[in-house]
């Protein structure tokens, strides 16, 4: 979790910085008059590196993922814990009398 | 204080805490009954991470309370701390009322189970949860023709209820009523299509009713539910019974019972090859061997 | 078209405040909203044509697992002469929203917390941060748009790209939506075009549960029910070949 914020963060803090440096990088070639000849490549490079990290800091933030099979999860459970529904559970079972014993 | 030396305790398995969350998580979602180890690891969470649960001790609570109840009477302080705890967090909740009238039912005082469950009704009317309490009180007293009728009652009302359909097949199951069992099964199988278990319970049941037509019908509902799942065993054993006798009835076409001998021969071939995967002994091997090859109902 | 130069100030002391406006105006409608908010008292009846509706719909979705008796049993019980469906509901009377005390001040919370800051907030926006273009869209627009998107730049020969502050509030009004979501997870009350939505239709429930029903009616009346487990034997029989079994046993015990 904590490598996933770090990741985050650290991806979108470079993408802003890239994209201030290309704000910068043009507001330069204006004040110098020099035609507009597409982005530095170390401005590209950076935003480009921040959007991996940034999706992958997301990845591991985002939690677990699921099986694409519907039925694998499924497939894994068995009969005895699939019926059991609690909200009718009841407690006129042994266990009143077997708990006594063992808990005393 | 006697203990089993063979039962699993969870605090043995899982020493950290991310696992212990993990665990008490899953139990939650799967609805596993094993109030013992809930009790004991739950407790173990609630007494030293009550930090790092945050926002989760509450459902917390309730699930130790829920199952401390199953421990009772030995655990009854713990359950009256839950509940004390989760009453200061969320005074006036109809959740921590239920779980008063729980207690009550533990306790036998039916009348004042009924009466809290009643006034909640009124207040209340689409709380689905104090309907079927209604239905466990009759349940845990023996009623069940009563019960059946309370449940139908609130089906008639909440009827896409995913639990009471469940409830009702078992309780229909448990009293020999095949058909309205079969019909509560089918809606959870509208429900859950892909769920191996409900083509499974559907099929055993159909079998149980017996018949040729029923035969043929649980036979297919069989390999569903292999299909879903390979390693569904008893779906598999399922498919060996039922086309062996259906393969040893008389009134099939010839088609038909060649179909029904190579899919109880193809069932069992499965069945060995599950037990030689999951590395069993040899004797058992030769044993299930030696049922598959007299399994087949006159 | 000419390249026109924009201040930079533009860039800081409008584009970005409006941005931010934007922003917290937003998360302060859905605080508000929430705020606001009465408890809504559903019905026991409403709960239980909801429940029916739903399983109908699952009837008609997942019908084609259970065999066929028992689909043409429920399809019965839902459209047959006396079916469920096709009972003709009486409408209640609150249906109109002038004497249903509730429903006017639910009517009248939701123009509070919607409609009126927008227009409110749109109009201060065109009042302060007018006379000049504040950005260029990046796709090109067609002359009929310049006098909606240039509200106070009176130049006849600019390229309809270029906007006006105002509409840049407005495309921050829509398209703030996603980041919404983010902050305040899905389903927030931030989300106006759900707003717009609902108000289209009429409020109150019974209209809309009589169409639903019919809806319901005639998508079932439609259904063929196929049973998939038809030919499922012979499935598993000549062609387990993809369904590799063994493969799939060993897998699991791993």
């Amino acid at each position: 979790m904590n490598i996933g914020r770090g990741c985050v963060i650290a991806g979108m803090l470079m993408i802003l910085h890239a994209g201030l440096g290309s704000a910068h990088h043009r507001a330069n070639l204006r004040l110098s008059e020099l035609p507009y000849d597409g982005l530095p490549v170390d401005i590209t490079a950076q935003c480009v590196i921040g959007f991996v990290i940034a999706c992958f800091g997301i990845s591991k933030v985002a939690g677990e993922f699921k099986d694409i099979s519907a039925t694998n999860d499924l497939n894994r459970k068995t009969l005895d814990s699939i019926t059991n529904v609690p909200s009718f559970y009841h407690f006129a079972h042994r266990g009143r009398s077997i708990h006594s014993i063992i808990y005393s | 204080m006697l203990r089993d030396p063979e039962t699993v305790h969870p605090l043995d398995e899982c020493k950290t805490w991310p696992e212990i969350r993990d665990k008490l998580r899953l139990w939650r979602k799967e609805n596993v009954r094993c109030s013992d180890q809930i009790v004991e690891l739950g407790e173990y969470a609630l007494k030293h991470y009550q930090t790092n649960l945050g926002r989760e001790k509450w459902a917390v609570f309730e699930q130790v309370c829920v199952a401390a109840l199953d421990l009772c009477p030995a655990k009854m302080k713990l359950v009256n701390t839950c509940i004390k705890e989760l009453a200061e967090q969320f005074p006036s909740s109809l959740r921590v009322s239920m779980l008063e009238g729980l207690k009550y039912e533990y306790l036998k005082k039916w009348d004042d189970a009924l009466e809290m469950y009643e006034d909640m009704i009124e207040y209340e009317p689409t709380f689905p949860a104090p309907y079927k309490r209604k239905v466990a009180i009759l349940k845990a007293q023996n009623k069940i023709s009563d019960a059946v009728n309370d449940l139908n009652r609130y089906l008639n009302t909440f009827s896409c209820d995913h639990e009471s359909w469940l409830e009702l097949s078992d309780i229909y199951i448990s009293n020999q009523n095949y058909k309205q069992a079969l019909f509560c099964v089918e809606e959870l199988l509208l429900q859950y299509p892909h769920n191996h278990l409900y083509h499974q319970r559907y099929a055993d049941i159909l079998f149980t009713i017996g018949g040729k037509d029923n035969l043929e019908l649980s036979c297919k509902y069989y390999c569903k539910a292999a299909e879903l799942n390979p390693g569904n065993v008893r779906a598999l054993f399922g498919i060996q019974l039922a086309s062996s006798t259906l393969s040893s009835i008389g009134k099939l076409s010839s088609k038909a019972k060649s179909d029904n001998q190579s899919l109880a021969a193809w069932a069992s071939d499965m069945i060995e090859d599950f037990y030689k995967s999951q590395k069993t002994s040899k004797n058992l091997i030769i044993e299930v061997a030696g049922v598959l090859d007299k399994l087949s109902l006159k | 078209m000419a390249e026109l130069l924009l201040d930079p100030n533009i860039r800081l002391y409008v584009f970005i405040p409006i941005v931010l406006i934007c922003l917290f105006v937003g998360l302060i409608r859905h605080y508000v909203t929430i705020l606001l908010e009465s408890d809504k008292k559903t019905e026991l009846s409403q709960v239980a044509d909801t429940h029916l509706l739903r399983r109908a719909r699952l009837l008609r979705e997942n019908g084609n697992h259970i065999p066929r008796d028992a689909f043409m049993m429920r399809r019965h019980y839902f459209n047959g002469p006396n079916g469920v469906l096709k009972v003709e509901k009486q409408s209640p009377a609150a249906a109109n929203p002038m004497t249903d005390p509730s429903m006017m001040a639910d009517m009248m919370k939701g123009n509070l917390t919607n409609m009126i800051p927008m227009v409110v907030i749109g109009g201060w926006i065109n009042w302060t941060f007018s006379g000049f273009v504040t950005t260029k869209v990046p796709f090109a627009l067609t002359l009929r748009f310049k006098d909606m998107l240039q509200r106070g730049v009176q130049l006849t020969t600019l390229d309809a790209s270029w906007v006006s502050s105002a509409s840049w509030y407005f495309i921050n009004v829509f398209g703030l939506r996603s980041i919404y979501s983010l902050f305040l997870g899905p389903d927030n009350e931030a989300d106006q075009s759900m707003m717009m939505a609902t108000q289209m239709t009429a409020p109150g429930a019974p209209p809309d549960m009589k169409k639903a029903y019919k809806e319901e009616w005639e998508a079932l009346e439609v259904r063929n029910h196929r049973w998939s487990l038809e030919n499922i034997t012979d499935h598993i029989l000549y062609k387990n070949n993809s369904v590799d079994s063994s493969y799939q046993i060993a897998q699991k015990a791993l």
